[in-house]
């Protein structure tokens, strides 16, 4: 790309001073509630289901958010990227295309996660009833296409600066799953099956809201309508992303990793925690 | 020290990328700088914290039986430090969307990662692991500066946030300073000369006009019909 030309300063230098103040804010409250919601769901599904069953809920969805993130790279950054641009040329006609792009891409990458998530719990040793772990691979293969359907609809809010609007969409799922857990534990219901079944509706009501507040932001229906030629055009802006996601997530994982298959439980347990506080 | 470039993360590239879009190459600057700068700052108290007092730190999270080895602290430190002044820079490449320079630093990353860590880990063990992500994090943001400075010719080193690192090294002294003769063991004491120091920093700062009360006041969003 040619060098960005000089301009004399305009409202947009304000706005985006005020929109990284307001961004950080946001993205403060939403993680500091995310972790605590996350936390809480935590401590009440190990009381309610017990360290061993707890175990396989941890498993599933360990499972289907590497997936998804798999299935992701790059896309939430080159959906953000083309959203700005289309923005600030008054493109409205340009943003449906991408989104209904978007969401064709995601349903196609998500199907074939959806399938490496039931693969996995099948294929995984968990001491759980084969029934119990194919009702855990479908709930969580369905949380995984609503991760990525929540983050397409939270890229285009991040793009058009709606940051409130995307880390409420981040929360969706996080927020219906302590809410089904909790109520559970209310019940005094501890069944997998129960959980599965729980975490498979708000997954499915994830992937309804994000529908329809991305259909909203960019004023077009039928999201789900065929677009072979759009999701192609959303796959080649996000690939170089891609490149830059797949690196960061090597990073964070590989040296881990190689201590863990070179190296004894100790040093990795010595380390890891080093590394997570740095 | 990933949590304070996280949280500016989100904003910084739809802001970004709308300068990159107007286009206004100045305000792509003045953002870049600016807001390193205000990253810079803001993390500066972790920064100082694991620096001076990585036991501390260590034991008050994970216990006292923990094997606390600052060496493996410092040795990532040096990474992450390069990172939290440069990190910025990706975002930035990537809202000017230059996609073989997004690809060179995506390859260029993943390889280092791959090949230090192979070499490194299993003779060094832990040390070896924590050269392999600290060197790669510095390879990384170097070959992203360079990308980024050759696609724009930007660069967020401006007078101010040379002034802001050049002046972090005297709390950065001053905490090991307190390590050697004051040598806190518990997190809270840790926690208290690590966040008195940064204050101490942070009015010097001010009073250098390094930081502008401008600075932070256009950071707050306008009232709705404002």
């Amino acid at each position: 790309m040619a060098e960005i030309p000089h301009t004399s300063p305009g409202p947009a230098r304000t706005d985006v001073f005020r929109l990284i103040g307001f961004g950080v804010g946001v993205r403060l409250l939403g993680t500091a509630l995310g972790v605590l919601l996350g936390l809480a769901t935590i401590a009440l599904a190990v009381r309610l289901l017990g360290t061993s069953t707890y175990g396989v809920l941890a498993f599933a969805t360990s499972v289907a958010a590497l997936v998804a993130g798999l299935c992701r790279l790059g896309l939430e950054v080159g959906i953000t990227r083309s959203v700005t641009m289309l923005a600030v040329t008054h493109d409205p006609g340009g943003l449906a295309r991408l989104a209904r792009g978007a969401v064709k891409l995601v349903f196609l990458t998500g199907i074939a996660g959806f399938a490496a998530v039931v693969v996995a719990m099948l294929a995984a040793s968990l001491g759980a009833d084969t029934s119990t772990e194919l009702a855990l691979g479908v709930a969580f293969g369905v949380a995984l296409l609503a991760a990525n359907t929540t983050a397409v609809a939270a890229s285009f809010a991040r793009g058009l600066g709606r940051m409130a609007l995307m880390e409420g969409l981040n929360l969706t799922q996080t927020a219906g799953r302590f809410v089904v857990i909790a109520v559970l534990a209310g019940l005094g219901l501890a069944s997998l099956d129960a959980v599965a079944l729980g975490y498979g509706l708000v997954a499915l009501g994830a992937i309804g809201v994000s529908l329809s507040l991305l259909g909203r932001l960019v004023g077009a229906r039928r999201l789900t309508a065929p677009a072979r030629r759009e999701a192609r055009a959303v796959l080649a802006a996000s690939a170089p992303f891609a490149a830059t996601g797949l690196a960061l997530v090597v990073i964070s994982r590989f040296d881990v990793l190689v201590l863990g298959l070179t190296g004894s439980g100790a040093e990795v347990g010595s380390y890891e925690p080093a590394l997570k506080i740095v | 020290m990933l949590l304070v470039p996280l949280l500016f993360v989100a904003p910084f590239l739809p802001a970004a990328t709308r300068l990159v879009a107007e286009p206004d190459r100045g305000g792509f600057r003045e953002l870049l700088v600016d807001v390193s700068k205000l990253v810079y700052v803001l993390a500066a108290p972790g920064l100082v914290i694991l620096l001076a007092f990585p036991e501390a730190v260590l034991h008050g999270l994970y216990g006292r039986d923990f094997p606390a080895d600052a060496t493996i602290v410092w040795i990532l430190l040096g990474g992450f430090l390069v990172n939290l002044v440069l990190g910025l820079n990706a975002s930035a490449l990537a809202a000017v969307g230059t996609r073989p320079a997004l690809v060179r630093v995506g390859v260029a990353g993943t390889a280092s990662m791959v090949v230090l860590a192979v070499t490194l880990v299993p003779p060094f063990g832990p040390t070896g692991a924590a050269l392999a992500t600290a060197t790669t994090y510095a390879v990384l943001n170097a070959v992203t500066g360079l990308e980024l400075l050759r696609a724009t010719r930007v660069h967020p080193f401006g007078r101010a946030f040379v002034v802001v690192l050049s002046t972090s090294v005297v709390p950065a002294l001053a905490a090991l300073a307190v390590r050697r003769w004051a040598a806190p063991a518990e997190l809270w004491t840790a926690v208290a000369w690590s966040l008195g120091l940064w204050a101490a920093w942070l009015g010097c700062l001010v009073g250098l006009r390094a930081i502008s009360p401008h600075e932070l006041r256009r950071l707050v969003p306008a009232p709705r019909g404002g």
